[in-house]
């Protein structure tokens, strides 16, 4: 009884999480819609091959934009979260230690309540339309949870590992870099693909704070696909969607356990 | 101590100037009447008396309470559901992990898009398989109740892996001896559920509610690929609402609804933060 409850949950979530990726996938590949309507299917890689490299359609040029801002935006909140874990875990008053607490609470704040006021503060920059702008903003919001996966972490390396160095004269920085970082290498890995994975996912700067192909990031290229075409080109939109999905899909296979250590030993106590 | 405050300055500079001072700037410019083209003139609060007698603004309020409600409701259970199955030992479970892990982690604007086509009218899969079944296509996207359940079926698909991870930890927390102690007891596995495994894991459920109901309340980019806030303007959420007026221009008037939104995410997470801190 139990078994066949068990397989009968099993067999929901697959066909559940499965059909719709499958799907997609399916579709980047065919010629056209027809076998949906009960024609037939006929497989084909142009819709990879004009995304990536037909002149009207920059989807490559996006892809490379998503990859320096994740990229950058990941590295940065990640050696600026750093510190401020370490601070938690080390000099922390049990007063202090609570407002870790509000870190969490900035990152429930709803970024449309920022837009607003950035906009026009980036206008008047005159940086709308650059990395930098989306570097900024995919940092400041991906800081809290960089923090929060960095405390859980450091907070169970001995505290008298550093301390011995302080003691031996190595200052406050030398220790943090070559004795603190060192150690925590498996949490600077799942915080950087979590880091990593926001900035890539972001969409509502990354489409406010860009005009053009130039800084458009991939989500922005996905929801933007059916203004450029009257016709809503479906098999380009899977294909660049299944695109986006690969390294994500990939990185998640192989590193499901530092996901879910990272995220387990970060957002619950 | 002073370590403390020179160790956290990076951070707390770069949140402060990125996140906190625009929220206080949002605020000042919803006092503003600001239109392309001419000087902003302080208005005070009109804005938001404006607000009040909008009834776009208040049918997107309603839009959005009656969103989180269903979706986070229906999140929770499923992610229980599924938190309970890969807790199990069953075969091949790292790769089941792996794989119902995968909605949450893809762009929610990519997840948008593949349910789009899953609900589209003449090629949707799920129109396909209406047809075979019971001979007749559903109109999803284009009535409003369609376009609801479309939101909050996209919404779950996305969501509920991360829900079953929260509460996954809450399970595993669990020692084994109390289920062998309550089974020599003779407890069924229902009785298991309800009396022993629930209340263990009742904060777990709580911070899962918490995530989900402040993400929810903030859904954008499923409602922009999906939805558009249609049909005539049914599915708005308050964030594509302001959205629209900073379209137009109107950074007023949308700074003055992102205002709004920000003070409920507030009560409500402080509220719910109250509630688990009681336990």
């Amino acid at each position: 009884m139990k078994r066949f409850v068990l397989i009968l949950g099993l067999c929901f979530f697959t066909i559940f999480t499965l059909l719709p990726i499958v799907l997609m996938i399916f579709l980047s590949f065919s010629e056209d819609m027809d076998f949906l309507l009960g024609g037939d299917l006929s497989l084909t890689f142009r819709n990879y091959r004009d995304i990536l490299f037909s002149e009207e359609v920059s989807f490559g040029r996006y892809i490379i934009n998503s990859l320096i801002v994740s990229g950058l935006s990941a590295c940065l909140s990640l050696l600026l979260s750093l510190p401020s874990a370490y601070a938690f875990s080390r000099f922390a008053s049990p007063f202090l230690s609570r407002f870790i607490f509000l870190f969490l609470l900035i990152t429930m704040f709803p970024p449309i309540s920022t837009v607003g006021f950035l906009f026009q503060v980036f206008s008047a920059l005159g940086i709308i339309n650059t990395y930098l702008s989306l570097i900024v903003t995919h940092t400041a919001w991906s800081l809290p949870l960089g923090v929060w996966v960095m405390y859980a972490y450091t907070e169970k390396i001995p505290k008298d590992i550093d301390r011995s160095a302080l003691i031996d004269g190595a200052g406050l920085f030398r220790t943090m870099f070559y004795i603190i970082l060192p150690l925590s290498k498996p949490a600077l890995a799942s915080a950087y693909i979590l880091l990593f994975l926001y900035s890539f996912n972001e969409f509502l700067f990354a489409y406010m704070f860009t005009v053009d192909e130039s800084t458009r990031t991939v989500p922005v290229g996905v929801a933007l696909f059916e203004g450029l075409y009257g016709q809503i080109p479906w098999g380009y939109i899977m294909a660049s969607a299944s695109l986006s999905v690969l390294p994500v899909m990939i990185g998640v296979l192989f590193l499901q356990k530092y996901i879910i250590g990272g995220l387990t030993k970060g957002s619950v106590r | 101590m002073r370590m403390f405050y020179i160790l956290n300055l990076p951070a707390f500079i770069i949140v402060s100037l990125v996140i906190l001072l625009p929220i206080l700037g949002t605020f000042a410019i919803s006092l503003f009447r600001v239109v392309t083209f001419s000087e902003p003139s302080f208005v005070g609060i009109s804005n938001y008396l404006r607000l009040f007698s909008d009834e776009a603004f208040i049918n997107s309020v309603l839009f959005t309470m009656k969103f989180v409600f269903f979706s986070v409701s229906a999140e929770i259970f499923l992610g229980i559901l599924l938190a309970l199955i890969i807790n199990e030992k069953i075969p091949l479970r790292g790769l089941f992990r792996g794989v119902v892990l995968l909605p949450w982690v893809i762009p929610s604007v990519v997840s948008g898009r593949v349910w789009e086509i899953m609900f589209n009218y003449s090629y949707g899969f799920l129109n396909f398989i209406a047809e075979i079944v019971a001979g007749l296509r559903i109109n999803w996207l284009g009535t409003e109740l369609g376009a609801f359940l479309s939101l909050v079926i996209a919404d779950v698909w996305r969501t509920v892996p991360f829900v079953a991870l929260i509460i996954l930890a809450g399970l595993q927390s669990i020692p084994d001896e109390i289920y062998d102690q309550s089974k020599i007891d003779g407890a069924g596995p229902l009785s298991r559920f309800f009396f022993i495994t629930l209340p263990m894991i009742d904060v777990f459920i709580l911070t899962a509610l918490i995530f989900r109901t402040v993400d929810a309340l903030r859904v954008f980019d499923i409602v922009f690929v999906l939805t558009g806030g249609g049909p005539s303007g049914s599915t708005t959420p308050l964030t594509f609402y302001a959205y629209k007026y900073y379209l137009s221009g109107d950074f007023g008037y949308g700074s003055a609804v992102s205002v709004i939104l920000f003070l409920l995410t507030l009560v409500v997470s402080l509220f719910l933060f109250r509630i688990v801190g009681m336990r």
